[in-house]
């Protein structure tokens, strides 16, 4: 139920079982999960059910982008800690594009060219959560890789996997915005009482900090009040999960490292492609599928490196996409070769094979990071209204993450060679210069999961490690990222708490 | 031989289009520098262009013809049988990419086979 906060007056408690900070993507999830069952639950959400400027002020931060340890560079943009997120309910979902793919097993276990990788949960214990969390993002089933072109009305993927390249797919959630979508379930549930524009200030921790006793909210031009629950779980996306803990003074030194970025190189290399078999299949695999997502159709597949790759060259997970084509300015070398290609693709073949004209295009790469401690979200000491520290977050990259950029880069312009799909052109500078790097909008890791108390913020079931009923859920819990967009774990992950909640005595 | 196309699937052919059909006009016969000299004539304009850029990087070799052909030789290709040496060219440049012999020309990836081939004409 939505409760009227004019009901409510300057110094009330409230009391429930589970009280959920955050109504975002997982929030909801989570929410949703406890509807109609026996818990009582408080959901507290900052903003309200439209964007406001007023509410939205309250994410501005500070940003600096650190490329290489020791030479700070200012941010990327600036403006990335307040523009990346959405503060009202359904949380950033309200803006995001809906690219669903779970994480691959091998992100979850531990792979020891990798500092600190490893979860504490496999991918195989996730599957259960992530075939639920299917519903919430509304896509389907994730049939076998590398077959995007299975379905009959498709053409076929022609770019056979080999030991080092395999192809992936992402389904496309139409994309559900979780605050309209799944407002009405939890809006009508008699055990899930709403609360709209109620600002967590604060967790009270008891004086030895290994229980949270409340938290202090203060309503949007209303009364402050506070929410005592037997749990509490955070839910404020991955910058502000951090900031709450850091403003409670819980959950210890880790809090707000580790944070981690999908690195996106827009301009990582060029393609000249000179197979038809390869031109159907990259094809296919972007642009018929951007097609098919206007006519409804839900995937689309990318290049990736394989386990084995990523493990015989130390790299890191790393994916690979086509992007524009035929419109894209090539180089003198380039464009010869769309003059030689043709000559070259054809030696001692059937010329009949290859009607289509070779073309360039633009290669778009996503890759992971090392989980690094030093890239973290800070606070700040200037405040906002609420007179609350604002985030800094000082994002990291490092050697290795700009290394596996190049390694990945390499093998998949040796994968186009030897298989005679096309030439690709690399377009990175030396191997210690970051070329132009931007995020995409994922906060990750600054309540990371680690078994090791000394190693993350919380455990195996997203609980802070020595707080008995304190729990964080989204993306900051993420241990390592791969390369997958991480909505989708995030609610596989919330739909796990929610089933772990309900069975605590 | 009687036709283009027949001489191409037939024989699954030498260099392709153009290359491929004007080899055939050259007989097959003749010594290894006359077969280089007719692939150097029949490569198109564009392959000067990647030729000339691969020239310029260190490290290329004195003279890529004989490289090239060395190679095709050690590969036991006959290079004066037009069939056998497109298909050869052809395993040479996509083995290069599976086996690493690649060079980077203007940040293009390209094998070091094929520079040769392109060199020809630079
Ligand atoms: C442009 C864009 C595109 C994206 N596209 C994709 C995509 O294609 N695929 C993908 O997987 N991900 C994508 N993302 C990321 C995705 O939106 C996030 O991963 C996801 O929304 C995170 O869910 P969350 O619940 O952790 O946080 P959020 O959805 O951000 O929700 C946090 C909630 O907490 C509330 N809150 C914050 N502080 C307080 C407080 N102190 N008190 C009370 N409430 C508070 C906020 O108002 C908000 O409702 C995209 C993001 C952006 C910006």
């Amino acid at each position: 139920m939505l409760i009227d906060t004019s009901t409510l007056s300057d110094g009330q408690s409230l009391d429930a079982d589970v009280c959920i900070v955050g109504g975002g993507a997982a929030g909801i999830s989570i929410a949703r999960a406890l509807a109609n069952t026996a818990l009582k639950v408080v959901l507290l959400e900052g903003g309200g059910f439209a964007p406001t400027e007023r509410s939205q002020e309250l994410y501005d931060g500070e940003m600096a982008t650190i490329y290489r340890e020791g030479t700070s560079r200012a941010g990327y943009d600036r403006t990335y800690v307040g523009r990346s997120r959405l503060r009202y309910f359904g949380g950033t979902t309200n803006h995001w594009n809906g690219w669903c793919r779970p994480l691959e097993p091998s992100d979850f276990a531990t792979r020891d060219w990798v500092p600190r990788s490893g979860w504490p949960v496999t991918r195989e214990l996730m599957d259960p959560w992530y075939a639920k969390a299917r519903e919430l993002v509304e896509i389907p089933e994730f049939e076998e890789d590398h077959g995007y072109g299975r379905k009959p009305d498709r053409r076929q993927v022609c770019l056979a996997d080999n030991a080092d390249i395999v192809t992936r797919l992402f389904h496309w959630s139409p994309p559900t915005r979780f605050g309209k979508r799944w407002r009405q379930p939890v809006v009508d549930a008699p055990n899930v009482r709403l609360i709209l524009e109620a600002n967590v200030l604060r967790l009270a921790g008891t004086e030895g900090r290994d229980a949270v006793t409340h938290a202090e909210v203060q309503i949007e031009d209303g009364p402050r009040i506070q929410v005592r629950a037997k749990r509490f779980v955070v839910s404020c996306g991955g910058i502000e999960n951090a900031r709450l803990l850091l403003l409670s003074e819980l959950g210890g030194d880790n809090v707000g490292r580790f944070f981690m970025e999908h690195p996106h190189v827009s301009h990582v290399g060029q393609i000249v492609i000179l197979d038809q078999q390869g031109t159907k299949g990259l094809t296919d695999l972007y642009f018929a599928a951007r097609k098919d997502k206007r006519a409804g159709g839900r995937s689309m597949g990318v290049f990736a490196t394989s386990d084995a790759f990523q493990k015989e060259h130390q790299s890191l997970a790393f994916c690979l996409q086509l992007r524009d084509r035929k419109k894209e300015k090539l180089n003198k070398v380039g464009k010869a070769l769309l003059e030689v290609g043709p000559t070259v693709r054809d030696l001692g073949t059937d010329v009949e094979g290859h009607p289509k004209t070779p073309y360039g295009g633009r290669l778009f790469a996503r890759g992971e990071q090392v989980p690094n401690p030093d890239s973290r979200v800070t606070l700040t000491d200037e405040t906002d209204r609420l007179g609350l520290r604002k985030a800094r977050l000082a994002w990291q990259l490092g050697d290795q993450d700009l290394q596996s950029i190049h390694t990945s880069m390499e093998a998949f312009a040796r994968h186009f060679g030897s298989t005679g799909i096309g030439r690709v052109r690399i377009k990175l500078k030396s191997p210690d210069e970051w070329p132009k790097t931007r995020g995409g909008d994922h906060h990750l890791g600054t309540t990371r999961m680690a078994a090791d108390p000394t190693q993350g913020v919380v455990d195996a079931h997203c609980k802070v490690h020595g707080i008995d009923n304190l729990y964080m859920a989204g993306s900051s819990v993420f241990a390592t990222s791969g390369f997958a967009n991480p909505t989708f774990t995030i609610t596989a992950l919330a739909l796990r708490l929610a089933d772990h909640l309900k069975g605590l005595p | 031989m009687s036709t283009r196309r027949e001489f191409l699937v037939a024989s699954a052919a030498v260099l392709g289009g153009v290359l491929g059909a004007s080899l055939v006009g050259c007989g097959g016969g003749g010594d290894v520098t006359r077969v280089q000299a007719d692939v150097a004539a029949l490569l198109p304009e564009g392959a000067a262009t990647v030729g000339k850029a691969w020239k310029k990087l260190d490290g290329d070799d004195d003279d890529p013809g004989t490289a090239l052909f060395d190679d095709l030789a050690a590969a036991g290709v006959d290079v004066t049988d037009n069939a056998a040496l497109g298909a050869g060219l052809r395993r040479l440049i996509l083995d290069d990419f599976a086996q690493r012999r690649t060079a980077e020309v203007k940040g293009w990836v390209l094998s070091v086979s094929e520079c040769r081939l392109c060199a020809l004409a630079a």
